[in-house]
């Protein structure tokens, strides 16, 4: 059993650099093939300042860091365990290669659901918080507070290994 | 690019290319996420985790499904972009996405459209749906 206690813990934070290499691979890696977000000539040429960030890539950020899973392992989830079960963004502002941000997270809600076929899953819900640390004169990312973007993961932690035979996850 | 001068409930929006899943695939994600979670990557923890095999990567999966969005609008026009993950993606797999566009409205600030977003195997089972919220005119700032 996952312990409540959990809920509301805030997980830290940390700072990541946009990549341009790094948004191309991942457009390549998605199937990407609008040249926006391949060829940063073709991006400037459109008026953008740098390659823009695809919308999922935000969550990606959140695993640039030194143990992107010990938040789970120190509440007690195993990988083996563990499914995403879905996935929400909410963005303020567009994002692009160059700029540094800061994630934050926090655990946001810990509840237990029984479905028929797939048992008893705990639901894990995080909460992400993407801000910009770079200086900027967009209006508005001030009136926004720096926010860029709000992301929230629900991840549902299986009981029974047959639980996953069954694909009756979510 | 979306026409926002017409834009209407029940219109498709068009689909990107399919994507065939694949070791190498989820391998080259799992390089470019950070996510090196190994029931993506390593057969023999999955087969522990009781799977057949390695399935993809939820969040890949999401990813290839905002093509559609973003071969249709910039990226200051996504307003928000929320899924489930329905069914596990299994390896050689063939993805397709299909959008629709289900209400067109106003709000207090922006004029929105919803969008309706289902990706399907080959076989037409889904694994993924989703729902989108674009913000028009489709401006380049």
């Amino acid at each position: 059993m996952i312990d409540r206690k959990h809920i509301g813990k805030t997980l830290g934070s940390h700072i990541v650099t946009i990549r341009t290499d790094n948004l191309r691979r991942f457009a390549r890696a998605t199937g990407q093939n609008n040249p926006l977000y391949l060829e940063e000539g073709y991006a400037r040429a459109m008026g953008h300042p740098a390659l823009p960030v695809p919308p999922t890539y935000l969550f990606c950020l959140d695993f640039m860091q030194a143990d992107p899973y010990a938040w789970l392992f120190d509440m007690g989830v195993n990988q083996h365990d563990l499914l995403h079960a879905g996935q929400y963004f909410l963005y303020h502002s567009p994002l692009y290669a160059g700029e540094n941000v800061k994630i934050s997270s926090r655990i946001a809600d810990i509840y237990d659901k029984t479905g028929r076929k797939s048992g008893t899953l705990t639901f894990i819900i995080k909460e992400t918080l993407v801000t910009t640390t770079t200086d900027t004169r967009d209006r508005l990312r001030l009136t926004s507070g720096g926010k860029i973007a709000e992301m929230r993961s629900t991840f549902a932690v299986r009981h029974t290994p047959t639980a996953a035979r069954e694909q009756s996850h979510a | 690019m979306l026409n926002h001068e017409h834009l209407e409930p029940g219109q498709m929006l068009s689909r990107p290319a399919p994507l065939r899943i694949t070791r190498a695939l989820l391998a080259s994600y799992a390089a470019v996420s950070g996510d090196h979670n190994p029931i993506h990557l390593d057969r023999a923890f999955a087969r522990a985790a009781g799977m057949e095999d390695v399935f993809a990567q939820g969040m890949l999966v999401m990813a290839y499904a905002a093509n559609i969005l973003t071969s249709q609008v910039p990226p200051h026009c996504i307003r928000s972009y929320e899924g489930r993950f329905t069914a596990l993606t299994q390896l050689e797999d063939i993805l397709q996405a299909q959008a629709m566009i289900t209400d067109t409205y106003d709000t207090a600030t922006e004029k929105r459209i919803d969008v309706k977003i289902v990706v399907t195997n080959q076989w037409e089972e889904e694994k993924f749906t989703a729902r989108a919220v674009l913000v028009f005119p489709f401006d380049t700032d």
